[in-house]
């Protein structure tokens, strides 16, 4: 194992190899991508793709990891940019893929990933990434915060981790994809301006997403193939399996079956 | 190559138990996974599985299992309409790294060219498992080999063998 991955060896036999051959996409480079991107970079994944369609705004600031302000606010720099030089200042080289399109766009590129990460802020966004993992055997890790406000009362803030396991449970079977929150959604996602987002908020969720995806990479902590619905309550700084998941009775998921699998394609009736 | 299939550990336990079912006179059971296309460049996720029925089967004492035509046909006739690729699998009762013998390499040829005679579009082969290891190969260009792809376990951790040999 090369010297500056030594001191995480402990994470098993040909674990940095491992990790090295891991192709693993991040959507989003915001708030959480960001973190989740930094994080990659110094662990030494090594084929990373970054999907985001934005470029650097004022509203970024507070939380974007790697910002050059005020220069990439200036400059409108597309945030995958940000992304890029966050990957040569880190690895002393530019290892990442990036995209500044939505991933929709260029979706045939993530059908290689054994993993993509989502770090995006609509159920619908997240309903779409689950349905294309599904389709192509691929992990999902999602992460989100959302903070909700009532006139005379502190605000709420909270979050989640998932872990989409194909062949397991999936975000419908543990209640957090519903109808009705994709309805919601589609007017606004929380009721405390426009997504509201902080940075350590951002940073906890985006830790745990890493410490999920390592694990599922090296195997490193001995646990069970497994869903994971993790809980933030930011207010308690409480992190938590989410009571659905922890007291559901379902045992296998109805909503993405195996023979649904593959391109989506029109049938003959 | 870029050809990768993936399995989910799930469904490879649900075939794995139904391969460990006792046959009458068989010493194994075989079946085919039926695999969806994921991309263009030979991208394959595994969906379903059928067993070769009892009664297919063929007293033969000098392999392990010996079956009819009738099976073949039915699976060419299911390729053709669904255009999956179809993947005979067998188990090698031991742990490690099994391979394929020259009995298995050889009917396998001969059922991968029936299948590609209908659905040339699509990949096809075997998937040989052992107890703790699972590999894929494809019928190569040619038609006149089989050729080890990158076959990965969606399971936790998910483990991946790659064709030069080494399992990560």
């Amino acid at each position: 194992m090369k010297e500056k991955y030594i001191r995480q060896s402990f994470l098993g036999e040909n674990s940095q190899e491992k990790i090295e051959q891991t192709e693993i996409a991040v959507i989003g480079f915001g708030g959480g991508g960001s973190h989740i991107g930094q994080q990659l970079l110094h662990i030494g994944f090594k084929k990373i793709k970054i999907f985001d369609a934005d470029i650097v705004e004022d509203s970024n600031t507070h939380r974007l990891v790697g910002i050059n302000y005020p220069d990439d606010v200036v400059n409108q720099e597309p945030k995958v940019e940000v992304a890029k030089r966050m990957a040569k200042s880190i690895q002393g080289e530019i290892t990442i893929e990036t995209y500044k399109t939505t991933w929709q766009e260029n979706a045939d590129v993530l059908k290689k990933c054994k993993i993509i990460v989502g770090c995006v802020d609509s159920y619908d966004q997240r309903d779409q990434l689950e349905v294309f993992c599904r389709r192509h055997g691929i992990i999902f890790v999602d992460i989100g915060m959302v903070v909700k406000s009532n006139e005379g009362e502190s605000s709420q803030m909270s979050g989640q981790v998932i872990l989409s396991l194909p062949g397991h449970l999936c975000m419908r079977c543990m209640g957090f994809i519903t109808d009705e929150n994709l309805n919601q959604d589609r007017s606004k996602y929380g009721d405390a301006g426009p997504q509201p987002q902080v940075i350590w908020a951002n940073g906890v969720l985006a830790s745990t997403a890493v410490g999920i995806v390592v694990n599922q990479v090296t195997g490193w902590a001995g646990n069970v193939a497994k869903p994971i619905y993790l809980s933030y309550n930011a207010n308690a700084g409480e992190l938590e399996v989410h009571p659905r998941l922890k007291y559901t009775k379902i045992q296998k998921c109805s909503h993405y079956v195996l023979e649904l699998v593959g391109e989506p394609k029109f049938i003959d009736l | 190559m870029n050809d990768e299939l993936k399995i989910t550990s799930k469904f490879l336990k649900e075939i794995r138990l139904n391969l460990y079912r006792p046959h009458s006179f068989a010493y194994e059971r075989v079946g085919f996974v039926y695999c969806k296309a994921t991309k263009k460049e030979g991208g394959l996720v595994a969906s379903t599985y059928e067993a070769i029925a009892d009664q297919l089967y063929i007293e033969d004492k000098m392999v392990g299992a010996k079956f009819s035509g009738d099976a073949i046909f039915a699976a060419m006739k299911r390729s053709l309409k669904t255009k999956e690729g179809v993947f005979h699998i067998h188990i090698h009762e031991h742990k490690g790294e099994p391979h394929l013998s020259n009995v298995d390499i050889r009917s396998v040829l001969e059922i991968s060219n029936s299948l590609s005679d209908v659905t040339p579009n699509v990949k096809h082969g075997c998937i040989l498992l052992s107890e703790d290891c699972c590999k894929a190969y494809v019928l190569s260009g040619d038609k006149k080999s089989l050729q080890l792809i990158k076959t990965s376990v969606i399971k936790f951790p998910f483990s991946i063998f790659y064709p030069k040999g080494e399992l990560l």
